[in-house]
């Protein structure tokens, strides 16, 4: 099963968010494009995976597939083709997809934190945090944090290596 | 002339202060996209259709049938919906929707 959750609309940093949850290993989406590539430039969603891992194929042209892992945003590059099909690699892998306003376009950056680096996010980032232990707002936690600044900063520390990805809509100057 | 509109998109628009979850129908050609593009609120989907009011939603689908009515007079067309963005395989939307996204914390 793939469990999509409810889109959630963030006012303030002016994108939907949801997830989707591949339960098992081996389940797929297929899907079709009007057009006729698939382009960061030209593709206005970005998707974040949280858990796990997929493959990305094309099905029906001749372009080569990619694997997706933990803190990376799809997509990356340009790839010619109109078909495409997301398959999960692990049990309960899970992915965040980001829709930005109209007319807006998503700007994501990576940052790899040291120990004891930290960071923050702003009002109106969308932040996702990997690493084995880091605080967020002085909160303790493990593995992954999904943080929507919508009224408040996050200050992050990295009480051991993480990475940061943020999102943001390009309606902000950063 | 036949208009296809064979393009959805989701996005968000600020509308009368509120963000909010728009979906476009683009017909496939750009001269027909000045009179004939419009905008509706979860229209085929039926996503979220527990945040729209029936009446915003009737509205709409009367909205989309002025609409039609206007460019089939205009043009003497005939409006085809096609949707050629859709979702096969394993997900089937509507029986495994959890009511909210992994992990998120709003602050």
């Amino acid at each position: 099963m793939i469990n999509v959750s409810k889109k959630v609309i963030l006012k303030n940093c002016r994108m939907l968010i949801n997830s989707s949850i591949y339960d098992l290993a081996g389940s797929i989406i297929d899907g079709q494009l009007v057009e006729s590539a698939f382009t960061p430039a030209t593709y206005p969603y970005r998707h974040v995976v949280v858990a796990g891992s997929f493959e990305m194929s094309f099905p029906n042209s001749s372009v080569l597939g990619d694997n997706v892992m933990i803190g990376d945003v799809f997509p990356w590059k340009d790839y010619a083709a109109s078909s495409f099909r997301v398959a999960s690699r692990e049990d309960n892998s899970i992915y965040y997809c980001i829709i930005p306003s109209t007319n807006e376009t998503l700007i994501n950056t990576s940052i790899e934190l040291s120990q004891g680096q930290t960071a923050t996010l702003d009002v109106c980032q969308l932040g996702f945090i990997f690493g084995p232990e880091f605080t967020v707002n002085s909160v303790t936690k493990n593995n992954v944090a999904v943080i929507a600044c919508e009224d408040n900063p996050a200050h992050i520390v990295a009480s051991q290596p993480c990475k940061l990805v943020k999102l943001y809509s390009s309606f902000y100057k950063f | 002339m036949k208009i296809i509109i064979n393009k959805l998109e989701t996005s968000m628009q600020e509308i009368d202060g509120n963000m909010t979850e728009v979906t476009t129908l683009v017909p496939t050609n750009y001269e027909q996209a000045t009179q004939g593009s419009y905008l509706i609120y979860n229209p085929v989907t039926g996503e979220n259709i527990s945040e729209s009011s029936l009446e915003d939603m009737q509205k709409t689908y009367e909205q989309i049938n002025l609409m039609i009515n206007q460019i089939q007079a205009a043009e003497q067309s005939l409006l085809d919906f096609r949707y050629s963005v859709f979702i096969t395989g394993s997900h089937d939307a509507g029986d495994d929707v959890s009511p909210y996204p992994y992990a998120l914390e709003i602050v």
